[in-house]
């Protein structure tokens, strides 16, 4: 077996305890890697307090990170996440993945809380805990500039720190381990930053088979429109005017429609900003953009979250919120989100300067900022308005309204994490007709799209391969690829069983925490509320549900059969 | 925009083409009506999209619209065309097979002779520049042309015109192919 690197490094930080140990084959073949290792490992932890020493950060690569596979250079983080309380895992660019593996390793394990500020130190062989007390107190910025000679780092800023349940990790000073809030488990365990050197190289089995499948690969990805017209063009900014036309774009916290975006398309950045392009490792699509001065220009989600969703066209402002979220270590959706929530029962707009000023009290956990970086639901509580929060198991919804789009919707309700997009990936059938377009007003066939591309995106996650590749590409392209790095014989077939695995073993762990059927739902305005003249229909909503349910072989509550488990190997 | 649903229902109505096979657009100033890309043409309310006609500024919704958004924009770039309908008819694709790209296609009909005079056989890959130049070229002196192996491009100062031409070009194929049939069978 090539590509996987056969160790996992095991850090302890309550006795600085540092270890490796080999997992079995069985476990790599049947996981592969990124989320599925993760997952399998969370879910083998046991029930967890998230903000406890006993909780895990998994950083887990795959078995293609390293390699010149396109799209190959993110990495996975799963822990328990202290804003849903369902298992987590969180997906990242830039550099750590490749480094990591470089240095040696599939996955690296922390537990435990050190006594003091720590970071972690690995060069290759070399492991240690070093004490980070001049480093804490400072943003990410600052801190990976102290830290980069030392490799590809990942940090927290003053938000993870101060626990702050919509805080990030930073990877790189620009890629984030968004949603979740998995920056205050970091800051939970005193570990304010992980540097790694690696300089090994990744083995790869059959070399001519790879260079085959990596060249057809990077065809797919470069001829396909979504991403030759759009990503690679406009960065994910262009999603700004389509979601607009398809009037899906959340206005207001998504009560309305009343709202201009035409400042926040692309083609104006483009005009105003004449953004640079920027790269993931092994990323053919550079999808990033950052402009002149190397100040990052924020990603569509953002954009949506922070502009029309609460009434705000100031695309300036909009730039520097999401650097102060960068630097503090604070996810842009649920911050955006919670804002949208925090207007709505203030019942007044928020302003360019306030938009900033709330960003910078959320970061510093002071005065509101306190109770808006619990998140829209505790927010929302906390103010006696909980129907006002739009969220999903905890997590806020990002910038499609799933009144427009039923499938993603559905997939919001169903998602293991909460209300995320990226778990289906439904945006590119229903809004982005890719691979072929499926009708997005329309429940009919949801259940089974929802599932069979939440089995594909969990299985994408543990390659571990960005999902803007299969825009392009598909299963079969990445089953050769990853056959041909690992010697392991894998069909479409096998990465789709293997997606469905982690996705039961997610639900299992969720299922032991507490959560069922009822959790499985979405916002009470969207089956209260029309928009446009488009609403929810409850009954056709938990007609749906149960249809998704017989389909994933679970019975009417949710839980998976026994015969089902004991297909999946679980 | 009207125009182009009501076209896109008789293209497939008549039997022109499947509801998948073909894409249709319409100038407007320096703007262009177009289809959705994966749209069906006999379902097309609430799937037009507009985009700039100019070629070097592309758009954010080019990522939505057909995938030969770029063929219509050099169409109207470089002929007098105000309407451009795309379909994958039948008889045409046939015939286009029969013959190789830079021939000609001449019909046995009088009326295709007379509204058509010829029309030239080109090559180009879905959506390329080759195919847009190509089809650009011949439709600078001709009302319609066909793609090999693909389908008809066809234009028109009106909706109307263009699917007059289309029908044409389809009529004129299905003469041809069962004529010269006719006379292999004698």
């Amino acid at each position: 077996m090539s590509g996987w690197k056969k160790r996992v490094l095991r850090i302890d930080l309550s006795n600085q305890k540092i270890e490796n140990f080999a997992p079995e084959d069985s476990l790599l073949r049947g996981y592969v890697g990124g989320r599925g290792l993760g997952a399998k490992i969370i879910y083998e932890n046991g029930e967890v307090d998230a903000l406890s020493p006993k909780n895990l950060l998994v950083f887990a690569a795959g078995p293609l990170t390293g390699t010149s596979a396109p799209a190959s250079g993110r990495f996975s983080l799963s822990t328990k996440s202290p804003l849903t309380g369902t298992m987590f895992d969180s997906n990242c660019g830039g550099s750590f993945g490749p480094s990591l593996k470089k240095a040696g390793y599939d996955a690296m394990i922390v537990k435990g809380k050190a006594p003091k500020p720590v970071f972690i130190e690995v060069k290759d062989e070399e492991v240690e805990v070093r004490d980070a007390s001049s480093l804490w107190g400072k943003n990410a910025k600052e801190t990976y500039h102290v830290l980069k000679e030392k490799g590809s780092a990942l940090c927290i800023g003053r938000a993870g720190e101060k626990r702050v349940r919509v805080s990030s990790i930073m990877s790189d000073g620009v890629h984030a381990f968004g949603r979740g809030g998995v920056g205050a488990v970091m800051g939970s365990k005193n570990l304010k930053a992980i540097a790694v050197k690696g300089s090994g190289k990744i083995e790869i089995f059959d070399r001519d088979e790879f260079i085959k499948q990596r060249d057809s690969i990077n065809r797919l990805l470069i001829a396909c429109p979504t991403i030759n017209k759009g990503l690679a063009m406009f960065g994910t900014a262009f999603l700004v005017k389509i979601t607009s036309w398809m009037k899906i774009l959340p206005v207001d916290n998504f009560r309305g429609s009343d709202f201009d975006p035409a400042p926040l398309f692309a083609k104006k950045i483009i005009e105003n900003y004449s953004p640079l392009k920027k790269a993931c490792y092994a990323c053919p699509i550079a999808c990033k953009r950052e402009d002149k001065k190397g100040k990052e220009l924020p990603e569509f989600e953002t954009i949506a979250l922070m502009g029309p969703n609460i009434k705000n066209s100031d695309y300036g402002a909009i730039v520097e919120a999401n650097r102060l979220c960068n630097d503090y270590g604070l996810d842009t959706i649920s911050v955006g989100n919670t804002l949208g929530a925090y207007s709505e029962i203030q019942n007044r707009l928020i302003s360019s300067s306030k938009l900033v000023d709330l960003v910078r009290l959320i970061g510093e956990k002071e005065g509101v900022g306190k109770s808006l970086g619990e998140g829209a639901k505790s927010f929302s509580e906390s103010e006696g308005f909980p129907e006002k929060s739009m969220q999903v198991k905890g997590l806020e919804l990002p910038g499609y309204d799933p009144r427009g789009v039923k499938g993603l919707g559905f997939s919001y309700a169903t998602s293991n994490r909460g209300g995320c997009h990226t778990r289906a990936y439904l945006v590119a059938p229903e809004i982005l007709r890719k691979p072929k377009a499926i009708d997005p007003y329309t429940f009919a066939g949801k259940a089974g799209h929802a599932k069979i591309f939440q089995d594909r995106f969990a299985a994408v996650d543990s390659l571990v391969v960005c999902k803007f590749a299969f825009f392009g590409a598909g299963e079969e392209e990445y089953a050769g690829i990853l056959s041909a790095v690992t010697g392991v014989e894998y069909s479409p077939d096998d990465l789709m069983l293997t997606g469905e695995r982690i996705w039961n073993i997610e639900r299992l762990y969720n299922l032991r925490e507490g959560f069922g059927r009822v959790d499985d739902t979405l916002p009470g305005r969207f089956f209260a509320e029309e928009l446009d003249d488009r609403g929810i229909n409850k009954e056709e909503f938990l007609k749906t549900l149960e249809e998704y349910y017989h389909m994933r072989g679970w019975d009417e509550e949710g839980v998976p059969s026994k015969r089902k488990l004991k297909q999946l190997g679980i | 925009m009207k125009e182009l649903i009501k076209y896109g229902k008789k293209m497939v109505g008549s039997g022109l083409v499947h509801s998948h096979f073909g894409n249709v657009s319409k100038r407007v100033g320096d703007q262009m009506l177009i289809s959705t890309t994966g749209s069906m043409l006999d379902e097309l309310e609430g799937q037009i999209i507009t985009v700039p006609l100019d070629v070097t500024s592309p758009d954010e919704l080019d990522v939505i619209a057909s995938s030969e958004v770029n063929v219509h924009r050099t169409i109207y770039k470089e002929t007098s065309a105000l309407a451009i309908l795309h379909g994958h008819s039948t008889y045409a694709v046939v015939e286009s097979m029969l013959f190789k790209p830079g021939d000609s296609i001449v019909p046995n009909d009088s009326e295709s002779v007379y509204f058509l005079h010829e029309i030239p056989v080109i090559k180009g890959g879905i959506g390329s520049k080759e195919l847009a130049n190509n089809a650009a070229k011949a439709l600078r002196h001709h009302k319609g042309v066909i793609v090999q192996g693909h389908g008809t491009f066809a234009r028109g100062a009106t909706v109307d015109e263009a699917y007059v031409i289309l029908s044409s070009v389809e009529h004129a194929c299905m003469v041809k192919y069962l004529t010269d049939m006719a006379v292999l069978s004698f």
